[in-house]
Formats: structure tokens, C-alpha cells, sequence
């Protein structure tokens, strides 16, 4: 399905009946890395999934940073009637969760932050500026290929590996360091104490991306957060989707409906 | 070793050429063996692997020799875009 709202056209699914859940997939997937949570829950809530601009199959006409995503989550709600949902951020959902909450906290049930942080404290300009250069002359194809060699365990199955290359390779180039510009330089701890909902802080126990550390973080500063590490890497959803799925669900189970 | 430089719109502006790629006019054009062998180095490093082993598997595996220079610009690279692996 698709929507157009702040000059780009959104590809997204629907699925289910009940309370809204919205997923915001991590940097460089759509959508469809959602599914097996959105099959899981679909019978008791109404499962949202967009494509950020510029990823999976949305369009990328303007410019990205945090505040932009927050204000098309918030143009996506009112375009689909949604007055409330349960906000799901993973990794580069995270910051667009923390600044949706602080800017519309009355549409926001619950918080999920998988693998995540309020402030990238490591390598991020580095990080940025090799980006850069590489998307320059690399192929998205090749990006995607080394980023996933150091990124995914080496028990994660190789379906699970290409699948996360062939996500990539549907992002655009621009979309993809305005992401890295946008995420890893900006300090989002200030909207952390906007956190008035119930909120569980997710983490793999051997994400490199966003150690435990910035999870440690993030359930300081958010009040009465829970915080679960799970047995993965930063791709929890593709090392272990299982325990990856026990944690989320369970704690969307228990919000009150 | 001279750090590659490369042009906004992604013209070869000076520098070594990344193990991967070969230089053709003004542009560098991927090199597809090479280019698997440094996913297979990335995943070889993770494994705790050093410079010798990684060299001899992918002359092995992939048929190409990666020079100890070649090996350490993709390491360094690689580091600066995602820090620890």
C-alpha cells in the first residue's frame, strides 16, 4: 500500500485488527524485515510498518534528519485515522521514536527501543565521513555486502544475509548518509526525560553498532524503562528472531489494551 | 600508503586504489572477485584471523592475491565506517 504526505509517497502495510502498533525499521530496511513480528501479532493489534523516505520502496524527493521522520510518522497517523499507537523503534527508529514522543506525546501507548541510543558516542564522524567517500564510488550492492560481513553473527543463516543485502541495495545513496549524518551526530538524551509511557529497552548482547553500554544509557535516562539483552548481534531480527520476538511480544502483551 | 581521494560526484581524484577496484579513465570500476574476497577478509578478521592466513585463503578460495597494503587500506576503512567488527 502506498500514501503520499510531505511530498513523498510512502510504501507501508496494514495489517490486523486492535490497538496500533507502528514498527520503524533500522537503517538500510523496509518494511518487510517486520513480518514475522507483524504475523505474531497481527490477531490483537493493528500492525503498522512503513518504509522510511528513501528506503525499501518509498520515494526520496527531499532531505532527511530526525525531526523529518518524526513529522512523516506523525502525517502517517493522521493520514491512516490513527489517533494512538505503540511506537517500535529499531536502531535508527529509536531517535525518530524519542522525537515523535517529545513533540506528540498524547499519540504515543508505549515505547520499544531495539538497539538503539540517545547519543552515539563512538567513531560517528569517522563513520560519516568514510561513508561518504565509499557511497561515492562503491555500489550500494558492495556497501551493503562489507556492512553485513561485520555486522551479522556468523551463525546468522546466509537466507538472512542476503536478504539484508538486497534491503539495502533498495535505499538510496542520499537517503543513506543523510540517515548517517542525521542519527549518529545529533544528541538526543534531552528527549529522553519527554518519556512518560511505558517503555522497554531492547539490546543484543553482542551488538558492536550500539553496545549494551548505550542501552545501559537509555534505560537510565528514561524513567521506569525495562531493559532486556537478548543473546545477538545489532540484527537481532535476523541472528535470532525467536528470542528476538519472546521479548518484544511480551512486553506489548502486557500494555494495557 | 596514500590515502584515495575521491571527487563529490565520485571521480578518482588521487590516491590508491582500494583493493576491489580497478581505475578506468576517471573512475573506479568494481572487480568482482576481488570484491568478494573482501567480504571474505572482513569475515576472516572477525574470526580472529591475521594478515598471512587471510592472504593465503583467498588466493585459495578466490584466486586473487591481496597485498599486505591492499589488506590494511580495506581494514582501515572498513574500521572508520563501522568501528569494532
Amino acid at each position: 500500500m502506498r500514501l503520499t504526505v510531505n511530498g513523498e509517497t510512502f510504501n507501508y502495510v496494514k495489517e490486523g485488527e486492535g490497538p496500533a502498533i507502528v514498527f520503524l525499521h533500522f537503517l538500510g530496511g523496509f518494511s518487510y524485515q517486520w513480518r514475522h513480528q507483524i504475523a505474531a501479532l497481527k490477531d490483537r493489534f493493528t500492525c503498522i510498518a512503513f518504509d522510511h523516505r528513501g528506503f525499501g520502496f518509498s520515494t526520496f524527493n527531499g532531505r532527511w534528519d530526525v525531526p523529518t521522520g518524526a513529522k512523516d510518522l506523525e502525517a502517517q497517523l493522521d493520514a491512516l485515522g490513527i489517533e494512538k499507537a505503540h511506537i517500535v523503534g529499531y536502531s535508527m527508529g529509536g531517535p525518530i521514536a524519542l522525537v515523535f514522543n517529545a513533540q506528540w506525546p498524547d499519540r504515543v501507548r508505549s515505547l520499544v527501543l531495539i538497539d538503539t541510543f540517545a547519543k552515539n558516542h563512538t567513531h560517528s564522524k569517522a563513520r560519516v565521513e568514510e561513508s561518504g567517500k565509499c557511497l561515492r564510488y562503491m555500489s550500494m550492492r558492495e556497501y551493503a555486502r562489507q556492512y553485513v560481513a561485520t555486522r551479522l553473527l556468523p551463525s546468522t543463516p546466509k537466507h538472512a544475509v542476503d536478504e539484508l543485502v538486497s534491503a539495502i541495495c533498495l535505499a538510496s545513496k542520499d537517503a543513506y548518509l543523510d540517515v548517517l549524518r542525521g542519527i549518529l551526530l545529533p544528541d538526543f538524551t534531552e528527549y529522553c526525560s519527554a518519556v512518560k509511557v511505558p517503555t522497554l529497552v531492547m539490546c543484543g548482547r553482542h551488538d558492536k553498532t550500539t553496545p549494551v553500554e548505550f542501552t545501559n544509557d537509555l534505560t537510565r535516562l528514561i524513567k521506569g524503562a525495562v531493559e532486556r539483552v537478548i543473546p545477538t548481534g545489532h540484527l537481532g531480527v535476523f541472528d535470532d528472531p525467536r528470542a528476538f520476538n519472546e521479548a518484544l511480544i511480551e512486553f506489548l502483551d502486557a500494555q494495557p489494551r | 600508503m596514500n590515502e584515495l581521494q575521491i571527487t563529490e560526484d565520485g571521480r578518482y581524484a588521487g590516491g590508491d586504489v582500494p583493493f576491489g577496484y580497478t581505475l578506468w579513465g576517471d573512475r573506479l570500476v568494481e572487480m568482482p572477485r576481488e570484491l568478494d574476497a573482501c567480504v571474505t577478509a572482513i569475515r576472516l578478521v572477525k574470526q580472529g584471523k591475521d594478515y598471512p592466513e587471510i592472504a593465503a585463503l583467498i588466493r585459495r578460495e578466490h584466486g586473487v592475491e591481496i597485498s599486505r597494503p591492499q589488506f590494511d587500506g580495506l581494514m582501515a576503512s572498513v574500521y572508520r565506517r563501522y568501528g569494532p567488527i
